[in-house]
C-alpha cells in the first residue's frame, strides 16, 4: 500500500479553494474512487451471529455526493465503517483509490492511510474537549505529518475562516456551539486535503438551521471535487446530494442519481445487489 | 495525608452564572475548596447540580465570573483564570489529566496514537519515546495487547482504561474526572474505579472525580456533596465506612 504521498511544498495557495475544473470532467467522473466488492460483516453475539451487511457490491464515482438512508439497524453505519476501516468486513474486498484497504495492510497501516486519504465526520463531533479548535483540526497534519511543521496553523486557519469559525480558532470547543463545533469537525475532516469525506450522521445532533448550514458546506466541497458519502436517517437530506443510496436489513435496496427516475441498484447502475 | 503547607488545588469564592433566555442562572454559588495532594475528592451531585462546571473551572475549560483557582504544583503557584487560553491549555497538559464520561478518544486513531498525542502536543517526550512511553502506560492499565486496534474494536470498559492512560501521559500530578464510570455496567466501573484508588495509593497522584453515584462516598478521602451550586462536605460517620474506604 502507498502510505507515502509526496508532502506539499507550501500552503500558500489552500487546497480549500477551488480546484479547476470546479466540477469533475466527464471522464473523472467515470473514474471509480471507492470499490466495495461482495462486502459481508458478521457480527457475534450472545445470541449467535447476525449478519449486517450481505454481500453489497457498491461502487462510487470520482466527485459523487452520495447519501445512504435506512432506519436505524439497516446496516449503514456499518457499511460507512467498512469504507474508514473503523470496523472491518468478514468478507469481501474495499478498494479506495486504487488501494486494498485490508488486503495485507496492518492496522497502523491503514491509521497512517486513513490519516491521509480519509476525512471522517461524526455525528458527536469527536473533538478533543482540552484543545482549542484550531489546535483540533491542527491534529491530523501532525499525525499524518503533511505540511511543513511551521505551516500547519495557517492552513488549520484557513480551514477554519472556510468554515467562517476564524473568530473562534482560540476557544474550546464547549465554548461553542454545536453547529459550529460540528463546522471545526469538517474543518478538521479536510485538514490532509483527503480526496474523500465520509460522514456519518452528521446533522443527527444539530438544530434545522445547523443541519442546513453542514449540507450547505457538503455541497460546496462537492462541488469542488470531494467524493462525499453520508450516512442519514433524515430523508429531507437525500434531496440535496448527487446520489441517493438506500440500504434495509443489510441489502441495498434503492440507487439514485439526481435527475434519475428513482430505481433498482441493479438498474441504476448495472451492478449486483443481493 | 501528606499536606503540603498550600493546597494543591486552592478555589476560593467560586461563582459561574450563565445567562440564559430565561435570565440570569447562578451555577456555583461562592464554592470553596481545598484539596491537598495525594487526596482522592468525591464530589457527588445530581444532573444540573453544577458538578461539571465546577470541574470545568479547575481544569479552565470554561471561566470564571467570579473568584479564583490556584493550582500549587511543581514548584510554581499558578491562578488558572489569570492566564490566557494558550498559557492554560500549555499549563493543563502539563500538570492535569482530564477523564472524561464518554472517554473522548478519537475514533480514527489506533489506541497507541491515542495516547502519543498529549506527549506530541506537550513537547515532554520525543518522537521515538512517545510511543515507548504510550507502551508502558498500556501495560499499566492491561491494555497493551490491544495497542494498534481501534477505539471501536474494544470494549467500554477498555476504552476508558486507554483514556486514563492518556491522562497520564505527560505524568500529571492531578487527575479530573467527570463521571468516568457513567457509561459503564458496574463491574466495569468497581475496576475502574479501583484502578483510581491504586493511582491515589501507589503513584501519589491526586484525583477529583465528580459523580451522580452517592454508594462511592465512603470510598473517597474526602467527600463533597454539590446541589444547587452550593458545595458542602459530607461527613460520613456510619460504623464501618471509615476502616472499608476511608484509608488516611
Amino acid at each position: 500500500m502507498n502510505t507515502s504521498p509526496p508532502k506539499p511544498e507550501a500552503v500558500s495557495v489552500i487546497d480549500t479553494e477551488p480546484k479547476s475544473p470546479l466540477i469533475p470532467s466527464p471522464s473523472e467522473r467515470g473514474e471509480p474512487m471507492i470499490e466495495m466488492q461482495a462486502i459481508i460483516k458478521t457480527f457475534k453475539n450472545v445470541a449467535g451471529e447476525v449478519t449486517v451487511l450481505k454481500s453489497i457490491d457498491l461502487t462510487i464515482q470520482r466527485g459523487e455526493f452520495v447519501s445512504i438512508v435506512g432506519k436505524s439497524g439497516s446496516g449503514k453505519s456499518t457499511l460507512l465503517n467498512m469504507i474508514t476501516g473503523i470496523d472491518h468486513p468478514t468478507a469481501g474486498k474495499v478498494i479506495i483509490s486504487g488501494t486494498d484497504i485490508y488486503t495485507g495492510v496492518t492496522e497502523s497501516q491503514r491509521s497512517k492511510w486513513r490519516g491521509r486519504n480519509l476525512g471522517i465526520v461524526f455525528q458527536f463531533f469527536q473533538l478533543l474537549p482540552m484543545l482549542t479548535l484550531l489546535e483540533n483540526v491542527m491534529l491530523p497534519m501532525d499525525y499524518a505529518d503533511i505540511y511543513d511543521f511551521d505551516a500547519r496553523p495557517e492552513r488549520a486557519m484557513e480551514l477554519l475562516k472556510l468554515v467562517r469559525l476564524e473568530q473562534f480558532a482560540d476557544k474550546l470547543p464547549l465554548l461553542v456551539s454545536t453547529g459550529q463545533q460540528q463546522l471545526a469537525a469538517i474543518a478538521r475532516a479536510l485538514a490532509c486535503d483527503p480526496p474523500v469525506l465520509v460522514a456519518d450522521e452528521p446533522t443527527g445532533n444539530l438544530d434545522t438551521k445547523s443541519a442546513s448550514a453542514i449540507i450547505d458546506l457538503f455541497e460546496e466541497l462537492s462541488r469542488r471535487g470531494k467524493t462525499i458519502v453520508m450516512v442519514t436517517h433524515d430523508p429531507s437530506m437525500t434531496s440535496r446530494t448527487t446520489r441517493n443510496i438506500t440500504i434495509a436489513d443489510g441489502v441495498l435496496v434503492a440507487d439514485s442519481r439526481r435527475g434519475d427516475v428513482v430505481a433498482s441498484p441493479s438498474e441504476a447502475s448495472g451492478e449486483a445487489i443481493s | 495525608m501528606n499536606m503540603s503547607p498550600r493546597p494543591l488545588i486552592d478555589i476560593r469564592d467560586a461563582v459561574k452564572v450563565y445567562s440564559t433566555a430565561a435570565g440570569k442562572f447562578e451555577a456555583l454559588k461562592r464554592v470553596n475548596l481545598q484539596v491537598g495532594a495525594e487526596e482522592f475528592v468525591g464530589i457527588i451531585g445530581k444532573s444540573g447540580a453544577g458538578k461539571s462546571t465546577l470541574l470545568n473551572m479547575i481544569t479552565g475549560v470554561d471561566h470564571l465570573t467570579s473568584g479564583e483557582v490556584i493550582v500549587n504544583s511543581n514548584g510554581s503557584s499558578v491562578s488558572i483564570h489569570s492566564m490566557s487560553e494558550d498559557e492554560i491549555a500549555s499549563w493543563r497538559g502539563r500538570s492535569m489529566g482530564v477523564v472524561f464520561q464518554s472517554f473522548q478518544l478519537l475514533p480514527m486513531l489506533t489506541l497507541v496514537e491515542n495516547i502519543t498525542l498529549p506527549m506530541d502536543l506537550c513537547g515532554l517526550y520525543k518522537a521515538r519515546h512517545s510511543r515507548e512511553h504510550a507502551l508502558d502506560l498500556l501495560r499499566l492499565v492491561e491494555i497493551e495487547d490491544h495497542a494498534d486496534k481501534l477505539p471501536a474494536q474494544i470494549s467500554g470498559g477498555q476504552q476508558q482504561r486507554v483514556a486514563i492512560a492518556r491522562a497520564l501521559a505527560n505524568d500529571p500530578p492531578i487527575l479530573v474526572a467527570d463521571e468516568p464510570t457513567g457509561s459503564l455496567d458496574s463491574v466495569t466501573a468497581d475496576h475502574i474505579f479501583e484502578f483510581f484508588e491504586h493511582l491515589v495509593s501507589e503513584q501519589g497522584k491526586t484525583i477529583l472525580m465528580v459523580t451522580h453515584d452517592g454508594s462511592l462516598a465512603p470510598r473517597f478521602t474526602r467527600t463533597f456533596e454539590i446541589v444547587d451550586g452550593e458545595l458542602n462536605e459530607v461527613h460520613i460517620t456510619e460504623p464501618g465506612l471509615e476502616s472499608k474506604g476511608r484509608r488516611k
